[in-house]
């Protein structure tokens, strides 16, 4: 069976850690989480990941700040033990289109990136949330800071090309980054997931969106505190749910392969049922010897489909038990199906 | 049969080579291992005494391979190669030199594979289980484009004698960063893994345990492959006999072509080379089974 391969668009402004999330998120899973790898198609690029991410937890230099309109796309494999999961494209967007004087090409660029996501992540910086959660700041002041205009017209365009073209909803990420600033006085990061979650409507309209499935996930790599600085204290280092969003979108990438595991099963097993009710008939009467050839042939069909059910069935079972597992990592952590928050 | 050893510069690879071949010589349960090539065997072996006067071997800079055998009671069994990787081939960049891809290369194609773990540096240098992590994970990757046959894979915790592996938190220290690679194994069915704790000072530890148990392996397979030529030689005798009869005899004549009698006593012949091979290998591979019986793998 062919490797499914996801899909992965990572949106977010100049400064709000996507580097940083990626080099942590990556060296985390290189060295395996639950039994479940991630590593770079190139070998190089991930001695490039990894060499990025020993200067900051040996000398606490973060990566410095990537230049606009370098976007940077990686080749992922994920797997569980030997096993290859999938393979993720993942793209770090930088361009154009996510500044306020976009050009038509940047955007239909972007548009059309989006349009062929599988999953999308919508990076928010945690430093620029902390303002309103301390109520210094507007809900509006957080909406300009992390462009949500931008983001949302832009997811707008891509659930419509892809209902357009009668393709899944790609499933959302709302990745907060520096989860550390979340906390405030007599305020827990949990307390201020809360304020997020009972305002996500305003901040991802897209997250309410119908057969729409959105994570939010905090991570931090460590507690750095509200300054931009490019050195760290490397004891302040302290990486923490980083590998949740790969989980996430391999997991909801999974459970739209089961609904397709689903209808192929149901065809197999009606095909079969035709090919048995065909031989029963004409099995009746006199001439059943005169089309032996025929039932027999027909009886080869009806044996592959049942031998295509069983294999259908044992993927159906592994993908299940996949997903436990895999949902089992999440735990405790607010997703949005369909409008409605699970927790 | 060919072996890749791999680890982290300094975990102490080529001492293990160099004390694991001066043991061989003096040989251990009537097995022993000679190198073909007299200068490598020279070398090993002032490398050995070197060592035992704790003048350790300089770091390798280069892929370096030994042409050896395993030897029981004086005869030759198993040849085998072994290929030593300098310390930054497992983890470095394809542009840092051609032994990153041929190391990856031998994890590819090799029959066994000794990785090497510093025991010392993992309980006390923090970055060394980040390192250890990485390496089992570079290891992962490679494997994970293997073909699906029995493989061996000792994963070495070297300088054992300078930590106490049985307090709970040091193993827990040494085995943590190989639990992926290790679980990742055990789900196989065709990888056998060990993690065998070695040291080469002055109270040696289980020096001869990896190769020997990476030599099983090769002596099991050989033993198949031999037993699998033997079966279906005596199968195709049997067939191309039940079909000898006068007339084919006379016929084959003939055509100028070989007869069934003819092609049955080709394989009659071929069984009897296969089975001439396997008897010598049977005492060995229970020597070896005796041996290592104890040694745990997943």
């Amino acid at each position: 069976m062919a490797t499914p391969n996801l899909k992965l668009t990572m949106l977010g402004t100049t400064g709000s850690g996507k580097t940083t999330f990626l080099l942590g998120m990556y060296n985390t899973m290189t060295v395996g989480v639950q039994g479940y790898f991630l590593y770079t198609a190139d070998p190089d690029e991930g001695v490039d990941l990894e060499e990025a991410w020993d200067q900051l937890i040996e000398q606490g230099e973060l990566p410095p700040p990537t230049a606009e309109n370098q976007s940077k796309r990686y080749q992922f494999v994920f797997n569980h033990g030997f096993d290859t999961l999938v393979t993720v494209e993942w793209l770090d967007y930088r361009g154009g289109a996510m500044m306020d004087k976009a050009s038509a090409a940047d955007a239909a660029e972007l548009r059309e990136q989006l349009a062929a996501s599988d999953s999308i992540y919508l990076v928010f910086d945690g430093a620029r949330l902390a303002p309103w959660l301390n109520k210094k700041a507007s809900i509006q002041d957080v909406q300009k800071w992390l462009r949500i205009g931008r983001m949302t017209q832009l997811l707008q365009h891509a659930t419509q090309d892809r209902i357009s073209r009668g393709l899944p909803l790609p499933s959302l990420v709302v990745v907060i980054t520096k989860a550390d600033l979340l906390a405030g006085q007599d305020r827990e990061v949990g307390d201020a997931l809360q304020t997020i979650i009972d305002n996500l409507q305003i901040l991802v309209p897209a997250a309410y969106v119908k057969d729409v499935t959105t994570l939010l996930c905090p991570v931090q790599v460590g507690n750095f505190g509200p300054k931009t600085p490019l050195q760290v204290d490397v004891s302040d280092i302290d990486p923490m749910g980083l590998h949740r969003p790969m989980v996430f979108s391999l997991m909801h990438r999974l459970t739209e392969g089961l609904h397709g595991h689903e209808d192929q099963l149901s065809r197999q097993r009606a095909d079969q049922s035709a090919a048995d009710q065909q031989i029963a008939a004409l099995n009746q009467g006199f001439g059943a010897y005169f089309r032996s050839r025929k039932i027999a042939r027909l009886q080869d069909t009806s044996t592959s489909y049942a031998a295509a059910i069983v294999n259908q069935e044992r993927q159906f079972q592994h993908d299940q038990s996949l997903i436990a597992r895999l949902a089992a990592e999440l735990e405790g952590h607010p997703i949005i199906r369909n409008g409605e928050v699970e927790l | 049969m060919k072996i890749v050893m791999l680890g982290h510069s300094g975990a102490g690879k080529t001492t293990y080579l160099s004390l694991m071949y001066a043991e061989m010589q003096v040989g251990i349960g009537g097995f022993q291992v000679r190198a073909k090539d007299s200068g490598q065997h020279s070398q090993l072996l002032a490398d050995a005494r070197a060592i035992r006067s704790s003048r350790y071997p300089p770091i390798t800079n280069r892929r370096a391979s030994y042409d050896l055998a395993l030897r029981y009671n004086g005869a030759e069994v198993l040849p085998f190669t072994w290929r030593d990787h300098r310390g930054g081939a497992a983890t470095g960049r394809t542009s840092d030199g051609e032994d990153v891809g041929q190391l990856h290369q031998d994890l590819l194609q090799s029959d066994a594979i000794v990785m090497f773990l510093d025991g010392y540096a993992l309980v006390h240098e923090p970055a060394a289980a980040k390192n250890a992590s990485r390496l089992s994970a570079h290891v992962l990757r490679a494997m994970r484009d293997r073909p699906e046959v029995p493989t061996p894979l000792v994963i070495a915790v070297t300088k054992s004698d300078l930590i106490d592996i049985d307090d709970d938190k040091v193993s827990e220290k040494v085995f943590a960063p190989v639990e992926g690679l290790a679980k990742a194994i055990a789900a196989t069915k065709h990888i056998f893994g060990t993690i065998i704790p070695v040291a080469c000072g002055p109270a040696p530890l289980n020096v001869v345990v990896p190769v020997l148990w990476s030599l099983r392996f090769g002596l099991i397979g050989m033993l198949v492959r031999l037993s699998t030529e033997l079966e279906s030689s005596v199968k195709a005798a049997n067939s191309a006999a039940s079909l000898d009869t006068l007339a084919d005899r006379v016929g084959s004549w003939w055509r100028g072509e070989r007869s069934y009698a003819t092609i049955a006593e080709n394989y009659r012949q071929a069984a009897l080379r296969a089975q001439r091979q396997i008897q010598p290998l049977i005492k060995p591979a229970e020597g070896l089974e005796q041996m290592l019986k104890d040694i745990q793998y997943f």
